[in-house]
């Protein structure tokens, strides 16, 4: 399948787990021309700002679920999400619809809930300490196999392991690293236990 | 199913990428495997936590990148409304130059004014008048500046940003040439070299409070920056990277101070909001009923509380989230008032202090 670049370079850049190049990317790309539709709508700058965020953090979510469709560019996918929550604003708020904006298909996507956080406000706080007790490079591997599902051999050449058995060794003491984080956080353990 | 792949099974069971055939047998397996099922479990509670943190992640930096291009525009729009009032301001300056060069002559002669001789006689017997040299220059000396407005001087083409900090907070480390130099806690995390920005120097004076142990009310403040070009953009962010709208009411710890100028040259440096033990001072009547909430912050750990000659008068241990509350009586005896000193000292090793008077 032929890619355009920016999906390309966006993609890679969140294997890499450079997030902030991925997202600037997209408020580079994508971001104008969202503002542009939804302010020429009667849509205000918070409008904008809020809906744009939330389309990201959907984006990444099906990226992180392994739900990421893959038959979308990626800059293409973020700015239907953006209009498409749009319009679900507009007619929750119920105001006007614009005649041609009814035919704006984003075919089999249909608007996921908010995700609902576990840590909010303060408690992020929470969630910040038990991985930085964890430490950088556990955090960074467990992220490439539970968000990006990268595969070990990928992981030994990024994170600079000896081998494939080096690379699980490690994952095993990080996952087991987090579990005792976990136990020793009651209000954590608790929050999870919830679910 | 294949047990070496036993993680991988785990993960796509979690995630509900199993056909139906590979889910029933997976689910037959879990019935059957109660180590398998806590694995499942574990593993749920893993991926939960480093899904939530990676989109709490996202959240900040879509933040963050939101404030940058809106205060790029800000600046965008100073610039141009700048250019275009100078614009306005050249072209009425060229016009009224224009209109001068332009304007009619009077044309009447003007008279000339008849010129005495010289009295050559008389000039011989007088000094004459001494012409100014052209060769001597006048100069005027500028008053040397203070210490205090004295900048820090960096010898580096990157931008330093100085320090000071008042003398109860952490000293910097001072030079044998009196001039103190910047110590970073941490190395900058974020230098933005740019082509134009050799030779840039950035000086700010950033002083920190410290927070009283568990609590947010450190402080950091910055000066007015110097150097560069104005405007000046100054952030702040914490240690997860969550940029601060205000730097009061801030809990101990290390914070980012990022300086950038108009041409976006900047670096940041890392600053400690210091913890500090802060006495704090009670009183209560038991005798009303009295009692006193030990400001525990629902942290386990262990409370003494002595006399003035620290005579152990009550101690006890306190549990994670209890609240707890004394109602004066010491460990063995009954109630006596008076003036007490008490020390929590929780499992983190933070300790509170202060004083508790039990009045009558």
């Amino acid at each position: 399948m032929n890619r355009n670049t920016d999906t390309d370079i966006i993609l890679a850049k969140i294997n890499q787990g450079d997030d902030d190049a991925a997202v600037e990317l997209l408020y580079a790309k994508v971001f104008p021309l969202v503002k542009k539709y939804i302010i020429k709508r009667g849509g205000n700058k918070e409008d904008v700002n809020d809906l744009f965020q939330d389309a990201l953090i959907e984006f990444y979510k099906m990226v992180g679920d392994q739900k990421y469709d893959a038959r979308y560019k990626v800059e293409a996918f973020v700015y239907n999400l953006s209009i498409h929550k749009w319009l679900n604003k507009v007619k929750r708020d119920q105001r006007m619809i614009y005649k041609d904006d009814l035919e704006t298909s984003f075919e089999g996507y249909t608007e996921a809930e908010k995700p609902e956080y576990l840590f909010v406000g303060k408690e992020e706080a929470l969630l910040d300490g038990l991985f930085m007790k964890i430490g950088d490079k556990c955090k960074e591997l467990l992220s490439y196999t539970i968000f990006n599902d990268l595969m070990m051999e990928d992981i030994v050449i990024r994170m600079g392991f000896n081998s494939v058995a080096a690379a699980k060794m490690q994952h095993q003491r990080c996952k087991q690293k987090m579990l005792d984080e976990i136990n020793a956080h009651p209000e954590i353990l608790q929050k999870l236990k919830g679910l | 199913m294949n047990l070496a792949d036993r993680d991988l099974w785990i993960k796509k069971y979690t995630e509900g990428r199993l056909s139906p055939e590979e889910k029933a047998t997976f689910e037959s397996l879990l019935q059957g495997d109660a180590g398998l099922a806590q694995e499942v479990q574990e593993y749920g509670m893993i991926a939960r936590l480093v899904k939530e943190q990676k989109l709490i992640q996202i959240k900040n930096i879509a933040a963050r990148t939101q404030a940058r291009q809106e205060q790029a525009a800000l600046r965008k729009k100073v610039l141009i409304g700048t250019a275009v009032l100078l614009g306005l301001l050249a072209g009425a300056w060229l016009g009224y130059n224009l209109y001068e060069n332009n304007k009619p002559q009077d044309t009447l002669v003007p008279k000339i004014p008849e010129i005495a001789p010289p009295d050559f006689k008389k000039q011989t017997s007088d000094t004459p008048e001494e012409l100014p040299d052209p060769a001597v220059t006048q100069t005027t000396l500028l008053p040397k500046p203070s210490k205090e407005e004295v900048g820090y001087v960096s010898d580096v083409d990157t931008v330093k940003i100085s320090r000071a900090m008042p003398q109860t907070h952490e000293a910097l480390v001072t030079e044998s040439t009196g001039k103190p130099s910047v110590t970073a806690q941490h190395p900058p995390e974020q230098v933005i070299p740019k082509d134009g920005c050799a030779g840039v120097q950035l000086k700010a004076e950033i002083h920190s409070s410290p927070a009283c142990t568990g609590k947010s009310d450190g402080s950091i403040s910055i000066g007015a920056p110097q150097g560069g070009k104005a405007p000046y953009t100054v952030q702040v962010f914490t240690e997860q990277k969550q940029l601060l709208s205000q730097t009061t009411g801030l809990e101990a710890g290390m914070y980012l101070v990022l300086l950038s100028d108009a041409q976006q040259c900047g670096t940041g440096l890392s600053v400690k909001v210091a913890a500090q033990a802060c006495s704090e001072h009670y009183s209560f009547n038991p005798a009303l009923g009295e009692t006193w909430e030990i400001p525990s912050q629902g942290k386990k750990g262990q409370l003494k509380i002595v006399d003035k000659k620290g005579n152990l008068y009550f101690s006890r241990n306190l549990a994670f989230s209890e609240v707890a509350h004394w109602d004066g009586k010491p460990n063995n005896g009954e109630v006596k008032t008076g003036y007490y000193l008490f020390y929590i000292q929780h499992e983190d090793n933070t300790i509170i202090s202060g004083s508790v008077t039990i009045i009558e």
